[in-house]
């Protein structure tokens, strides 16, 4: 898609401003410094650019507000929203019409990266020479790349450049070279024998079978841990387990087939599968808590209900930068071997317990909510496309941009991405085969970017089609609606 | 802006700090809040780094002390308070901890976790790194990465400067000051990191979903790791630019072809095709000794589940049957051997075949699990030194970004899709003594020939109902083929004419109109009122360029407002609660009619 | 690993009836256990349309998207407006049959002139009762069998702006096929439907080939509910089987004057994939009947006996009202 067209005199994608003349070496600032980021990418809306010039202050400064009514010449120009796609189609082929206008020299512009060659050009295994594309000293393409560390990182200032330069210049790279690294390699002594402190759990089964295993994330959905049979209590098997804290998910494979146990709470993944849990909390927080699995399973079932529900109904709009999510997530520090805290974890508790004011000048920073940018809202239409002069005024900006390279991004509409090229509802229709239909209504599962997006399709017999990809709970549903043309 | 920027001495020093026990004179005695100074680590953009220890715990942790009036001129206060938003939600093992932000009147002092080493270091001053501790690495960084996708938030800035080491060789994700957060039906545009690591949309300043990119840098940063220089890197920057557009990068043969495949399949230039986080993690390369800590839960199994919904048994996979097992399975089962091998190779789906793959994978995974108990005795080592595993944030609740596991699930589904459509011309099943079936005479063809035998003259008449499945082409949005200006111009006519109003747009976004329209139902106004319902619909209308001279209108729900002034879009600004489209479906087509209705008429 | 133990010797008759009481009892707690929400997809597709579409566009719209029934949304009002179905254009053709002076008026009907429709032919209106989707799915179930209706609409509220959500369409399939995937219980449903009092002989209305189409609908609107006309020769044998849905192609393109076609005549519409009419035995299992469910799209099996004449009809709410209500 990306499509960088030589040289017609439209308007066209030249690198952004952030890639031309003001990176300077590009080893030293990496992009985003070197692009004075005026407004940075709010988190609602596309963001834009902040490369901003005098030129645009000139065009604003043609007041919009003082044109009362619309001149009446507007209507006269010929739309061509296109209401009915029976000729073009964007997704399979780029069909290039001759624009009928004096501004365009009338080249067609070959999109010489259409996206299924860029597979091909992707990936050259090994340079030309056919030898051993193995990066021996000598071969051409190794030398020519910069092996003298001079990797891009914002981090370091200039003067640690050097130092880095030389440490690495040894340039021979065969297997058996000695390591010419400084103290970094003593300390890597082999990664110490530890595991977390286990909490006994008993799990289990009591809806029958003959055979009962258990698989889950204790045991990476690989291995299958049998069950042993209660003695007294037909049907009900059991399995003592030492699992580190955390949540774990399992299911019952019973009678060779998977099944979940409804005495357990169960959850579903995203992928709509239903899976057992169990929270481990760590043993001393056990003892506070003092709730006794088994005794606890008797009401799991009604539990079960609400949890669905209460997991289900937690509502999706809970905000990620809410502070309660802090206070909200249990405080379940591993342990170190001998039962105390990790060090990490240690420290993490008593510096929560810190005084927001620690005295001499130092308090907690609490970060404010960024209040929402509320618009001032209007119904003048912006001179550029109602007023001829000012439209003039566009096209000569956007010649001089193109004719001395220098570039203003947003004086062309952004490219189209990708991922707004193509509906999910078409692989529907394609691959719903008539004898097959899919009765279920499935889709594939949309691009978080692709939801609230409005998805048209031609009008036919003048009733309008449009559909809209939403999210409900932990689910996407394409909602379609036929509406008459009045 | 990485926690270790240059230091006087050199960075070498261990993360014990052993080889400096006397405190160096210019190491400030000073200590700031419940923190006692050690020593200078190093400069960044906005002051220094420090480290210190913690008074009470004697902890070692690093001190970003940034500059208030420093950081308000060079306009970077948005990136800093966002990393400080970030850091303090993420809990990983593998993310840099930001235990606590400390302000004074001229200062903010971030408190991190202490990390000696950079990735970078590590790879540079060492010889080419065997496969198995670049896996190591990258599988802790895939994790992390994953972790933030899941909170919806883009890194953007992944590179191994940004990725520090602990003392026990654990990967730390650093520096957020450049990532985003993921909202939905919205893009990312800005242009950062740095170009070697970064993805050709970002290059080339276009907008992206956001967990592609940071899929692009691991990649990069996994070449580095295996093959010691970067995939593209050249001394002009048109040229860099153009490699990395291009994704012309040498692979060496030395590289196993596990870990060639999963680069090349990370380094794909087109962001759609580009594989997936998820699918990442499903890689068999990527799998090779993967720690139990890290393995995602429900990704895993996947593969039997998604199969239970939808038909019969799994199906063996591809590796070649094990002969002694089959001789198990038809000696326990009393099934012959060679019904056992039809049964293996096939993959119809079938209950009887069902039965004996499913008993055959039963003894294979058993086999394994005996091996297992008897080969490693202790449990595989687990690093103590985490605060805690993924924060147990309740599972449900969370619902991990759609973006970053569409595609795998998008395959997946379509695979499911194509197998839920071999449903077998259900003529009775299988187990003997069923008598379903399908009455020949009610076929279309055998109707239709018996009617003709009866000699019914209207059979020729009547033809089959052939509906022609509704190829309908979707799209999104509008698009049109005139010049942008004027695209613009007849869109802002429509919203006049329906008396929509707009927010004044700024000068660079010059496509995009935030329309604001008044949705009047024949609601008793009271009923509104007293019942809070909203009633200005918001949506943003955006015009994005195909090719030269080939426009999209692309329209997007944005939330409600109410016009006694309560904002409504939602709770919170990103994320929109479930709602229903219909409204806004309802005025898309008012929109759009008018639209139509001016192109005829003009 | 043994297989299941049945397949080694034959059980008899009482454990035979103790699993299949147990079976059911634990298909129900599973029912009770999940809701409406988890038989949907993850992604879904949801077809609405608007109430001022005109009758005979609506009636395309349902066929190119080989959907049998679509809710209605009402935009003066932003609410739900009931769910068409094959009964409302059978009750059109009623109308037009008893009127058929009125064909401009027939012609130019909206979806929101049904209920008027439905007045002018006596026919109480079709009962939209809904649910949220996360009530319990053996709720849901006992909705529809009390509303004598074979889907049931998912509604929910946004709590932010108060307006209804129409999230799908449940259909008695798609729990059977829910239950039929995910409830391995069902294999040891191996009673035989004689035993379980499931199947409904009583007046069976049939009809012969070459019976008026009209009197065919007729029936469909007479006995409550029934969505289907068994064929039968003149000895009683079945021949075929005129559904409900069949009518969408009878007046397609709101051509009605395919009306004084004979049945025969007028089942020539059916596309060439209709996948035929299932019959069973009373000596048939759930077992079957559930594993044919999951792999068909069948929406009731006719009973007959060895050779071929019609004894009954098993629907998918017998099977449903088996599940929800007996053995208990």
């Amino acid at each position: 898609m990306g499509n960088l067209p030589s040289h017609s005199n439209r308007p066209h994608h030249k690198h952004p401003s952030t890639m031309s003349q003001n990176v300077k070496d590009v080893s030293m600032v990496d992009i985003n410094e070197a692009m004075n980021e005026r407004q940075d990418d709010t988190s609602n809306k596309v963001e834009t650019p902040g490369a901003s010039s005098n030129l645009t202050q000139s065009l604003s400064q043609m007041n919009i507000d003082d044109r009362n009514e619309l001149t009446p010449q507007l209507s006269s120009r010929k739309s061509t929203l296109i209401f009915n796609d029976d000729f073009d189609d964007i997704s399979n082929q780029h069909k290039h019409i001759e624009h009928q206008n004096n501004y365009d020299d009338g080249r067609i512009i070959t999109d010489n990266e259409d996206e299924d060659e860029d597979v091909v050009n992707n990936i050259i295994t090994g340079p030309s020479d056919g030898s051993a594309s193995s990066l021996s000293a000598d071969s051409p393409a190794a030398s020519s790349h910069s092996e003298d560390g001079r990797h891009q990182n914002s981090a370091y200032t200039n003067n640690s450049q050097e130092q880095h330069a030389n440490k690495v210049s040894g340039n021979h790279y065969d297997g058996n070279v000695q390591h010419p690294g400084p103290a970094i390699n003593q300390q890597t002594q082999p990664v110490p024998e530890r595991r977390p402190t286990m909490v006994p759990v008993e799990i289990t089964w009591q809806q029958g079978g003959s055979k009962v295993y258990v698989t889950g994330s204790f045991t990476g959905w690989r291995k299958m841990i049998g069950l042993v049979p209660v003695t007294d209590k037909p049907g009900v098997f059991h399995i003592k387990l030492q699992l580190p804290p955390g949540t774990h998910r399992f299911r019952f494979i019973v009678d060779n087939e998977l099944r979940f146990s409804d005495f357990l709470p169960t959850a579903t993944d995203q992928m709509g599968n239903f899976v057992n849990y169990l929270e481990i909390v760590p043993p001393e927080s056990m003892q506070m808590m003092n709730y006794e699995l088994d005794a606890q399973q008797q009401t799991q079932q009604k539990q079960n209900m609400q949890n669905q529900q209460l997991s289900d109904n937690v509502s999706q709009s809970q905000k990620i930068r809410d502070q309660t999510i802090q206070s909200q997530v249990r405080r379940q520090p591993s342990q170190s071997k001998d039962g105390k805290l990790s060090a990490r974890s240690q420290l993490a508790l008593h510096i929560e317990e810190d005084p927001d004011d620690m005295g001499n000048g130092y308090t907690r920073f609490k970060e404010e909510q960024q209040l929402k940018t509320d618009y001032e809202y209007t119904q003048d239409i912006p001179a550029v496309f109602t007023d001829p002069s000012v439209m003039e005024q566009y096209y000569l900006t956007l010649d001089q941009q193109q004719n001395n390279q220098q570039n203003m991004s947003w004086l062309t509409p952004p490219q189209l991405p990708p991922q707004l090229e193509n509906v999910i509802l078409n692989n529907y229709n394609k691959n719903a085969e008539p004898g097959s239909e899919n009765n279920s209504g499935a889709l594939p599962i949309p691009n978080h970017v692709v939801l609230n997006h409005l998805a048209t399709s031609s009008i036919k017999h003048n009733t309008l089609c449009v559909a809209s990809i939403v999210r409900y709970k932990r689910k996407y549903a394409t909602q379609i609606l036929y509406a008459p043309l009045q | 802006m990485s926690h270790d920027p240059n230091q006087q001495q050199p960075h070498g020093g261990s993360g014990q700090g052993h080889h400096q026990r006397q405190l160096t004179n210019h190491a400030q005695g000073q200590h700031i809040g419940k923190y006692q100074i050690i020593k200078t680590l190093g400069e960044g953009s906005f002051g220094k780094v420090k480290l210190a220890y913690h008074i009470s715990t004697g902890q070692k942790v690093a001190l970003k002390i940034i500059n208030k009036k420093v950081l308000a001129k060079s306009d970077m206060q948005g990136r800093i308070e966002r990393e400080i938003s970030y850091l303090r939600l993420l809990r990983h093992p593998h993310i840099i901890k930001l235990y606590d932000v400390i302000k004074s009147k001229d200062e903010i002092i971030m408190v991190i976790e202490y990390a000696g080493n950079e990735l970078f270091d590590y790879i540079v001053q060492r010889d080419k790194m065997p496969e198995q501790e670049a896996r190591r690495f990258f599988q802790q960084i895939i994790s992390a990465v994953d972790y933030c996708h899941r909170h919806k938030i883009v890194h953007r800035d992944l590179k191994p400067e940004n990725l520090l080491l602990d003392e026990h060789l654990n990967v730390k994700i650093a520096d957020f000051g450049l990532s985003n957060i993921m909202t939905d039906g919205n893009f990312l545009k800005t242009s950062c990191g740095s170009p070697n690591y970064a993805a050709p949309e970002v290059i080339s300043g276009k907008l992206y979903a956001g967990p592609e990119v940071d899929v692009w840098s691991s990649g990069v940063i996994l070449y580095v790791m295996l093959c010691r220089r970067l995939p593209f890197d050249d001394e002009s920057i048109p040229v860099l630019f153009k490699n990395i557009s291009n994704g012309v990068y040498t692979i060496p043969n030395f590289l196993s072809q596990g870990a060639a495949s999963l680069i090349k399949k990370m380094l794909i230039v087109n962001p759609v095709n580009r594989i997936t986080v998820h699918e990442i993690m499903q890689d068999e390369w990527f799998k090779v000794d993967l720690p139990d800590y890290l393995v995602p839960a429900e990704s895993t199994h996947q593969e039997n589940s998604e199969s239970k919904t939808e038909d019969g048994g799994p199906s063996v996979p591809l590796e070649l049957i094990d002969d002694s097992l089959v001789q198990t399975l038809s000696n326990t089962m009393g099934y012959d051997v060679d019904e056992i091998y039809e049964a293996l190779e096939s993959d119809e789906d079938h209950p009887s075949l069902n039965e004996i793959r499913d008993a055959y994978q039963l003894i294979k995974e058993n086999r394994n699990l005996i091996n297992d108990i008897k080969v490693n005795k202790q449990q595989s080592n687990d690093l103590d030194t985490f605060l805690s595993q993924s924060p147990p944030t309740f599972e449900q609740s969370l619902h991990a970004p759609p973006g970053s596991k569409n595609r795998h699930s998008h395959r997946h589904s379509k695979r499911t899709q194509q197998r839920t459509y071999q449903y077998h011309y259900g003529n009775g099943s299988q187990d003997g003594d069923s008598t379903i079936a399908i009455l020949p005479s009610s076929l279309p063809q055998i109707h239709r020939a018996n009617m003709v035998a009866q000699g019914s003259q209207a059979a020729a008449k009547i033809s089959p109902l052939s509906v022609k499945k509704s190829k309908t082409r979707w799209h999104f949005g509008i698009r049109s083929r005139s010049y942008p200006l004027d695209v613009m111009g007849e869109i802002y006519i429509a919203l006049k004419n329906l008396g929509a109003e707009w927010a004044k747009p700024s000068e660079e976004d010059l496509w995009t109109i935030r329309v604001r329209w008044r949705y009047n139902i024949d609601m008793p106004d009271d009923e509104m009122k007293n019942k809070q319902i909203p009633d200005l619909m918001k949506m943003v209308i955006q015009l994005f360029q195909i090719e030269t001279n080939n426009y999209l209108v692309d329209f997007k729900f944005d939330g409600w407002e109410s016009s006694n002034g309560v904002v409504y879009s939602s709770r919170n600004d990103d994320e929109m609660s479930t709602f229903s489209a219909y409204p806004f479906l309802h005025l898309a087509t008012r929109l759009i009619m008018e639209l139509a209705v001016n192109s005829q008429g003009s | 690993m043994p297989a299941s133990s049945d397949k080694l010797q034959p059980k008899d008759q009482q454990t035979i009836e103790l699993e299949q009481k147990l079976a059911v009892q634990s298909i129900r707690v599973f029912l009770q256990s999940k809701t409406s929400y988890d038989v949907l997809p993850v992604s879904y597709r949801l077809i609405v349309l608007d109430t001022s579409l005109l009758v005979k566009k609506s009636l395309n719209i349902l066929l190119q998207n080989n959907v049998v029934s679509a809710p209605l949304w009402d935009a003066q009002t932003s609410k739900f407006a009931g769910l068409l179905t094959s009964s409302d254009f059978i009750n059109v053709i009623q109308y037009y049959f008893h009127n058929p002076d009125k064909f401009e008026l027939v012609d130019k009907l909206q979806l929101n002139g049904l209920k008027d429709i439905e007045r002018a032919i006596g026919i109480q209106p079709y009962d939209t009762r809904s649910i949220h989707p996360f009530r319990p799915l053996y709720e849901a179930c006992v909705k529809m069998i009390e509303s004598r209706s074979r889907r049931i609409p998912l509604i929910d509220q946004d709590e932010e702006t108060q307006r209804e959500i129409v999230v799908s369409v449940l259909t008695q399939y798609r729990i059977l096929k829910f239950v039929a995937l995910n409830c391995k219980e069902i294999r040891y449903l191996k009673r035989p439907l004689r035993e379980l009092d499931i199947i409904s002989t009583n007046n069976i209305m049939s009809c012969q080939m070459s019976t008026p189409v009209i009197d065919v609908i007729q029936l469909l609107t007479l006995a409550g509910g029934v969505s289907s006309v068994p064929i039968v020769d003149e000895q009683g044998k079945l021949v075929n089987v005129y559904e409900a849905v069949d009518v969408l192609g009878l007046i397609k393109g709101g051509i009605y004057n395919d009306l004084s076609l004979s049945v025969g005549e007028a089942l020539m519409r059916r596309s060439d994939d209709f996948e035929g009419v299932f019959t069973c035995t009373e000596n048939d299992k759930l077992s079957s009947i559930l594993d044919t469910v999951r792999k068909s799209r069948v929406h009731r099996f006719f009973v007959v006996d060895s050779n071929g004449f019609l004894t009954g009809v098993l629907t998918l709410s017998d099977i449903l009202k088996y599940i929800l209500f007996a053995e208990s």
